[in-house]
């Protein structure tokens, strides 16, 4: 948020005050920016306001960041005063990034326009930032920012999808004062240079193979090797490729695209090819030497990591407890009226050992079902664990039709506290319809219950993909070099009170000729 | 906090990994033998049930 904003409402006592706590707390950039803004809210402080600039400015006129020296010449604004660079042989245009003026004109010269947004100084990337990409140096001298609309054919749907955009172009020089742009599109970064194709040719407007775009300049502030004015069209026209043939490089995605500068009638003036190629935001973070972000991105891919691990750890550990024993196999035929069937014997060598039973019967009547009721004796012949299982078949016809359901199986798993001899018995359910059933009782010793690893399984995926959320929303952000803008304030204070106090609508925001 | 971070992740992977394990080594999910109230299985009260279906009259 521009300083200006902040001391827009703050009583005209305490203006002087602040605006010096800003600059000292080292904000002289911000405090400087805000300068223009408040001698025009308050005219009465005119003279005191330009003593506190024309010492920032001398302040800071000697820390301009050039790439440089000896290549850039550093000069005051006309218009706000305020230390500026001219870096690039082929500049012509330089707009001053603190008062939005035409840096090399006085504000009085007629026709020059204040851009009436400002760039917020005290953002993370903002014009005289450095990056570093593929071991090159490079500076942003200048920023624009464009919002209009990406048509895209929607082969679903067979017609032309449209949606609003923006993005914002820093440019980038080098020591060598080569040019290249830095795009950011609000969810990606791309590293942009210009080039001449072998056949340039204008792509089709109807070609469903490339995204269209058509693009107004909202925003310009920096030095230009071309005059930008305010809601400067163009049209673009771009498609994504991978880099073909061995290599480095091979594989990797590009864009290309040629955008056509409009006049104002609409007609193309220029054109210009441009390749592109997208920048993580791992790379984005490496080249703004965010060291620490960097290390919190990876901090939580290392958690999605670990969490992956664990994963693969659940995996094991069920294997290693579920690997089992030989399963032992008994069958035992009954009839309504069996009681107490010998079906299978165990002998347990220690206390604590896990078996797996699995019971179920071969085939049953229609409609019909039959109980069983399964006992475990010890020893001396003491019953100590029943259970009562139902295998049944029914059938039935709904709004669907027919149908039939059964259950001719069941699981579970008994732990045997104690050591010893145990036998197991079956007896039928003397009231079941089914006359009779053969049972399968099937039970394997060191089998474990699958549900805790599922649910830990569940649990870690979870917090594998928050942690994957979390560090992706951290790089993004960190990442993002978007272009931060605020309203320009350019209305007196007195004039404001009384427009607020008519409408709604008071405070005007628009462009105001110097 | 961050200096915690791995810490904390360690744990979780810990009792991520360990919980299910002791959960199945000990058999805290099985039917145990003898289950309670062994004496008096023949009155019908200590029965469990598996199975059923949806059937009307059952």
């Amino acid at each position: 948020m521009q300083l200006s904003q902040r001391l827009s409402d703050i009583h005209p006592d305490k203006l002087l005050g602040t605006l010096q706590q800003h600059a000292d707390s080292g904000h002289e950039q911000a405090a400087l920016q805000a300068i223009p803004d408040l001698q025009q809210q308050y005219p009465e402080m005119a003279a005191e306001l330009e003593q506190i600039k024309g010492k920032l400015s001398d302040k800071l006129l000697d820390h301009v960041k050039v790439l440089n020296p000896e290549q850039a010449k550093i000069f005051r604004c006309a218009n706000c005063g305020a230390g500026l660079a001219r870096q690039h042989p082929d500049t012509v245009h330089i707009i001053c990034h603190y008062c939005g003026c035409d840096a090399e004109h006085p504000a009085t010269e007629s026709g020059l326009n204040r851009w009436n947004q400002a760039l917020d100084l005290e953002a993370r990337f903002t014009i005289g930032d450095m990056l570093e990409l593929d071991g090159e140096r490079w500076q942003a001298v200048g920023v624009q920012l464009y919002s209009g609309e990406i048509r895209e054919w929607d082969g679903e749907d067979s017609t032309w999808e449209r949606s609003a955009a923006r993005y914002t172009s820093w440019w980038m020089l080098n020591e060598n004062r080569e040019l290249r742009w830095l795009v950011d599109d609000g969810s990606n970064r791309y590293w942009a240079e210009k080039y001449i194709p072998d056949e340039p040719k204008l792509p089709d407007p109807n070609d469903r193979t490339w995204e269209h775009g058509e693009w107004s300049l909202q925003f310009a502030a920096g030095e230009f090797t071309y005059q930008p004015a305010m809601h400067d069209r163009h049209r673009s026209a771009e498609f994504g490729m991978r880099q073909s043939g061995k290599g480095e490089q091979a594989g990797q995605r590009f864009y290309i695209s040629v955008e056509s500068q409009l006049d104002e009638t609409g007609k193309v003036k220029e054109v210009e090819f441009i390749r592109s190629r997208p920048l993580t935001d791992k790379v984005m973070l490496k080249a703004l030497a965010r060291g620490s972000e960097l290390g919190d991105m990876r901090r939580w891919a290392n958690t999605a990591k670990a969490f992956i691990a664990t994963l693969f750890l659940l995996l094991g550990s069920y294997w290693f407890f579920d690997r089992g024993d030989v399963p032992q196999l008994a069958t035992a035929s009954l009839n309504s009226a069996s009681t107490d069937v010998p079906v299978q014997q165990f002998r347990i060598e220690d206390g604590g050992v896990n078996m797996k039973f699995y019971s179920s019967i071969r085939t049953i009547q229609r409609n019909s079902w039959f109980g069983v009721e399964m006992t475990i004796e010890d020893s001396d012949g003491q019953e100590i664990y029943d259970k009562y299982i139902e295998f049944w078949h029914e059938t039935g016809r709904d709004a669907d039709g027919p149908w039939s359901e059964s259950d001719l199986a069941s699981s579970w798993y008994v732990r045997f506290d104690e050591p010893g001899n145990y036998q197991l018995f079956a007896s039928a359910d003397i009231n079941s319809t089914a006359p009779s059933a053969d049972l399968i009782l099937k039970t394997e010793r060191g089998k474990v219950t699958v549900t805790p690893f599922v649910v830990a399984g569940f649990v870690s995926m979870l917090l594998m993909l928050l942690s994957r959320g979390k560090s992706s929303s951290l790089a993004s952000a960190a990442a993002s070099i978007a272009l931060k803008l605020g309203p320009r304030r350019t209305e007196p204070k007195s004039a404001r009170a009384n427009s607020i106090g008519r409408s709604s609508h008071g405070i005007d925001n628009g462009s105001h000729g110097q | 906090m961050k200096s915690l971070h791995y810490l904390i992740v360690g744990a979780t992977m810990l009792a991520l990994v360990g919980l299910p394990s002791w959960y199945a080594t000990k058999g805290a999910g099985a039917e145990a033998v003898p289950g309670v109230g062994a004496k008096v299985l023949r009155s019908k009260s200590g029965r469990t049930y598996v199975g059923g279906g949806p059937r009307a009259g059952k």
